[in-house]
């Protein structure tokens, strides 16, 4: 009877020390594993758009240090991807914009230092199409692309931010951009993001 | 700077035009001889070739010229001067100057082939007369005699022996 109850002691307590053990692997490897995976993509959505930056920096497009470009140089760097998705099983207008990070202007205190808009060019590659470029200061209210997204498609943008080579500004100087993209469902004045 | 190699990769391209004039920041050299290091002219290109391994079909490689000036401390007047350099390079694109497989982090690159030029003794003075002080002056190699040497007799014993 003795021998009857200890045993069956040592199983309730290697019962609770499994659990345990298990309670914690289930936990840290949830925790780690959403860690790791929210790093990569931001997803921002709305009801009709759900829009996905693959880069860790999200919508933010930065130029902290000048390293002035050839324009075939710059369409090489590295890009801001994204992946816009119509949800609804109707077209939806929306535009692409990149418009001025002013919060993070004021944190960074870039008066002064901010690189001029006619200086710096961005690319915009839808894929399957051409790259087009254009000098961010000819960029009317900050569109750089107007367009309609069939009823459930999916479609993947690339957008590229370099300063010109014929910049006046001295190469290595800290002068600063910062700006978001931003992608705005037509008829309405929302930003998804 | 990130080059983005995943249009090459893909076939899209069939190589990237890296030419263009780069400035290294100071983070890269400021451990070294080097004082400053600016307007680096590149000119080359990034393009995919036949392996060299059995693993890949193909890898990057990068045929490039680098020249530039750098500003290094001169050997004997400890004066910044001006150390003009070149660099060419063809060769595979070496995995570690890639952040990721798809990314060339281009001034690592540039780094540490110019690295590789910074010289262990330059200088750009001809006149020793001006380094002189009490008991001591620079002498060029050829002007070393042993008439003067303290140790003379000391040398002379050495060789009889």
């Amino acid at each position: 009877m003795y021998y009857k109850n200890l045993y069956r002691k040592e199983m309730i307590k290697n019962f609770i020390i499994i659990g345990i053990i298990l309670f914690v692997a289930v936990f840290s490897t949830y925790h780690i594993y959403y860690a790791f995976s929210n790093t990569e993509e931001i997803d921002y959505s709305s009801t009709s758009l759900d829009i996905t930056f693959h880069e860790e920096t999200g919508e933010e497009l930065d130029i902290t240090k000048i390293t002035p470009l050839t324009d075939s140089v710059g369409l090489s760097s590295k890009g801001h991807s994204i992946t816009i998705t119509n949800n609804l099983t109707e077209e939806v207008n929306y535009k692409i914009k990149i418009v001025d990070n002013e919060k993070k202007m004021q944190e960074q205190n870039c008066v002064g230092i901010t690189i001029p808009r006619e200086e710096i060019r961005v690319s915009i590659k839808q894929s399957g199409e051409e790259t087009e470029v254009y000098k961010l200061s000819d960029l009317e209210d900050g569109v750089i692309l107007s367009t309609r997204a069939k009823a459930l498609e999916e479609e993947k943008y690339t957008i590229r931010i370099w300063v010109n080579n014929e910049t006046s500004l001295p190469s290595g100087s800290k002068h600063h951009y910062h700006g978001l993209i931003q992608v705005v469902e037509n008829d309405t004045t929302v930003a998804v993001r | 700077m990130d080059i983005d190699l995943s249009l090459l990769h893909s076939g899209t391209i069939p190589e990237i035009d890296i030419t263009n004039t780069y400035t290294l920041t100071k983070e890269y050299y400021e451990n070294t001889g080097v004082l400053e290091l600016k307007d680096i002219e590149v000119e080359g290109k990034i393009y995919r070739g036949a392996a060299e391994d059995e693993i890949d079909e193909f890898q990057d490689y990068i045929n490039c010229k680098i020249t530039g000036t750098m500003i290094i401390e001169d050997s004997i007047s400890l004066e910044p001067v001006e150390y003009p350099f070149s660099a060419e390079y063809d060769d595979i694109l070496e995995e570690n100057c890639k952040k990721n497989e798809n990314t060339l982090d281009i001034f690592q690159f540039l780094w540490e082939n110019i690295v590789l030029e910074i010289p262990l003794q330059f200088t750009k003075v001809k006149d020793l007369s001006k380094f002189h002080g009490d008991g001591w002056k620079l002498i060029r190699e050829d002007e070393l005699t042993n008439s003067n040497n303290p140790f003379s007799d000391l040398l002379k014993d050495f060789k009889e022996e």
